[in-house]
């Protein structure tokens, strides 16, 4: 179940790489704070603050971005509670009965219920991986070929499929991020799309294509906008109602749990993460209540749900990260970035030949997952004013930053052209409801599908009947094909009703 | 960057009924852009190919993107029949805009200026002048905020982390 000698060595790399604590904290205060202000979000401050990982190693590197995504992940509970605007799309549903709560009184119980939901949450995800990590390794080295070429399509593919937006707009901008990762100097030595630039040759510089589509563009939408936050957010906050709420949470062992689990296994699945965890937990707990119709009105068991899930989703996605090389979403995409910058290619081979550094990485998050106890009530005092910094002064600093960090990653002027182009492309992206993750992860991921096509046509020679002797690429074709369905009969079913109310009550007033 | 059919609307806020765009003209133009771009780029591609390694992934991949794209129009402007505009939603979206397309146009500048410039004074401009962009017009809150956020920056990347940026004056 658990690779000893791994786990040992892991303990000794933690033990040895003392700059690997000293990240947690200041990533952890970062996440909370990023995610506390409504507007900013996990993934633009993960973005901004990857360049500064260039100067430390992979394991300190990673710890550092998962802190920031830890932290993240209970920062945009707090002005979900405290003024019911969810700092991130990933604590919407923390809002539902935090807010209640928070009207009622009950805010800092509501806080403290939630920082420890997503503390057992995290620690249920990254316990989860601690288990399973050694299976998937072995598992996960008898995909030749045309079984990665599978796995990258069907990543892809849900990542496309499984957004919010259209199926066609998910699909078209996925292969906007594939073609992207093809421009420069082909293994066949073609140059391609490289208009004669020897700038180009090396490719499109991924971080920075990275910081300009989840920063940049997102703040180009925040310029001018400022979150009227009511006065209401000075209320004090008192340590025994923040203890008060730990203790609530932790007497409801089968919400918490039943959170994490739901949290991580949706993570585990490319294109669907930490909001849909939120929301569809939620929804569970609501749905297995003795009595639903207490929730929406204060219930803590709804914040315990929601938090629970959005924290473990992290350690669920971790698990298809490490072991094929997948990103499922927007901080797992930055987290790839992060092996890159790094030189470490995820994918199967991955876990087989760095067993430390993977136990090294579950052991620190697990660890983290505590610190994030002291640090989240540190920064709950502080709430009131965190929600209440103006935005205004946030977006430009943010973007020096991000301009910057992208100089320093390329040591030319192509990293901070490439944030703006990328910034630029990405704000019309989300303006006509293209999802934006799903670019960057065509961006990501398009190196290893163009490899693994060239190398499965190599072996096959061409002939599509090769697979049928592969029962492993069948299963997953077969997977890719029936993951695909229950989108298909909802977009089918909304499209349907749409027409129905159409034709019911054509609107008179259309220009 | 295609101009949006929300930012054309010349309602003032007494008119009882703007026009309102039958064609999502921005997204359209957005997304035939797109397509071109891929049809472009795989046409470009199989033209100069050495090889199948080289077509294997972009030419379908750009067919399937073109496909998608295609039926990304039909899909809003079906939308766009459907919708109506409310008018203090739209002038709201146009302001929104308008204000996005001077932050972008400030950044691009910015980022030409950094060369030329230096990262150090590029910078200081471009903080302050995105503060006026968003309504501030207090000089002392422009030049304060401008310095107390260049000073850190700049001291920290070039002489901290020695990024060699090029600077006018440290």
């Amino acid at each position: 179940m658990i690779d000893t000698v791994a786990f040992a060595g892991a303990l000794d790399l933690l033990a040895s790489t003392p700059s690997a604590w000293l990240v947690v904290v200041p990533g952890l205060v970062i996440g909370v704070i990023f995610g506390a202000i409504p507007g900013l979000s996990i993934s633009i401050a993960m973005a901004v603050f990857l360049p500064a990982t260039l100067y430390m190693d992979f394991l300190t590197a990673i710890l550092f971005l998962t802190a920031i995504f830890t932290g993240g992940g209970f920062g945009g509970a707090i002005p979900a509670i405290l003024i019911n605007i969810p700092g991130t799309s990933s604590a919407v549903a923390s809002a539902f009965d935090g807010f209640p709560m928070s009207v009622a009184g009950r805010h800092g119980e509501a806080l403290g219920a939630g920082l420890a939901a997503s503390v057992v949450g995290t620690l249920v995800g990254y316990l989860l991986l601690l288990f399973t990590v050694d299976f998937v390794a072995e598992w996960v080295l008898r995909l030749g070929p045309t079984e990665l070429l599978v796995v990258a399509i069907w990543g892809l593919t849900l990542i496309a499929v499984l957004n919010t937006a259209s199926v066609a707009k998910g699909v078209a901008a996925g292969i906007v991020g594939l073609l992207f990762s093809t421009i420069g100097f082909s293994d066949a030595g073609q140059m391609r799309g490289t208009f004669g630039s020897m700038y180009l040759l090396d490719g499109i510089p991924p971080i920075a294509a990275l910081i300009g589509l989840f920063a940049a563009s997102e703040l180009f939408g925040l310029v001018g906008r400022d979150y009227i936050v009511e006065e209401r957010a000075h209320r004090v906050v008192r340590l025994s109602a923040i203890l008060g709420g730990i203790r609530l949470a932790l007497g409801k062992p089968v919400d918490l749990m039943r959170g994490g689990f739901i949290g991580a296994g949706i993570g585990m699945v490319p294109g669907v993460g930490s909001s849909v965890a939120n929301l569809a937990s939620y929804a569970i707990a609501k749905r297995r209540d003795k009595d639903p119709s207490r929730f929406g009105k204060g219930a803590p068991e709804g914040v315990i749900a929601s938090e629970a899930a959005n924290s473990s989703s992290e350690g669920g996605s971790m698990i298809t990260l490490l072991a094929l090389g997948l990103p499922g979403g927007a901080g797992t995409a930055i987290l790839l970035g992060a092996f890159a910058m790094h030189n470490v290619t995820g994918g199967p081979r991955f876990i087989a030949e760095n067993g430390d550094v993977v136990y090294a990485l579950i052991l620190g998050n697990m660890a983290q997952a505590f610190l994030l106890l002291l640090v989240g009530t540190a920064l709950v005092f502080a709430a009131g004013t965190i929600v209440k910094v103006p935005l205004r002064l946030l977006t430009p600093v943010v973007m020096v930053l991000s301009i910057v960090g992208a100089y320093a990653i390329t040591g030319n002027m192509v990293g901070p052209i490439t944030v703006v182009a990328g910034g630029v492309l990405g704000w019309a992206m989300r303006r006509y409801g293209y999802p934006v993750a799903a670019a960057v992860v065509g961006l990501l991921v398009g190196d290893m599908a163009e490899g693994e096509l060239v190398r499965s046509y190599q072996i096959t020679g061409g002939d599509p009947s090769f697979v049928l002797d592969r029962p492993i690429t069948l299963v997953l074709i077969a997977l890719l094909l029936l993951s695909l369905v229950p989108r298909l009969l909802a977009s089918v079913r909304r499209r349907a009703r749409k027409g129905a109310a159409a034709t019911a009550g054509a609107s008179p007033d259309r220009g | 960057m295609s101009p949006d059919p929300m930012s054309q609307d010349g309602a003032s806020p007494e008119s009882a009924s703007p026009r309102r765009p039958a064609w999502p003209v921005g997204a359209v133009l957005f997304a035939l852009a797109l397509a071109l771009a891929m049809a472009g780029y795989a046409a470009d591609v199989a033209s100069k190919s050495r090889g199948i390694a080289d077509t294997i992934l972009i030419v379908p991949a750009a067919a399937i993107g073109i496909v998608a794209l295609l039926a990304a129009i039909a899909e809003d402007v079906a939308a766009a029949r459907r919708t109506t505009l409310d008018d203090a939603k739209v002038r709201e979206e146009a302001r929104q805009t308008r204000a996005s397309l001077a932050f972008m146009a400030l950044l691009v500048a910015y980022v030409a200026a950094i060369p030329h410039a230096g990262f150090d004074a590029a910078t200081f401009v471009f903080l302050a002048a995105s503060l006026a962009l968003q309504g501030e017009r207090r000089p002392l809150v422009l030049i304060g905020f401008a310095a107390l956020v260049t000073a850190p920056v700049v001291w920290i990347f070039v002489a901290l982390l020695s990024v060699r940026l090029p600077t006018l004056l440290f």
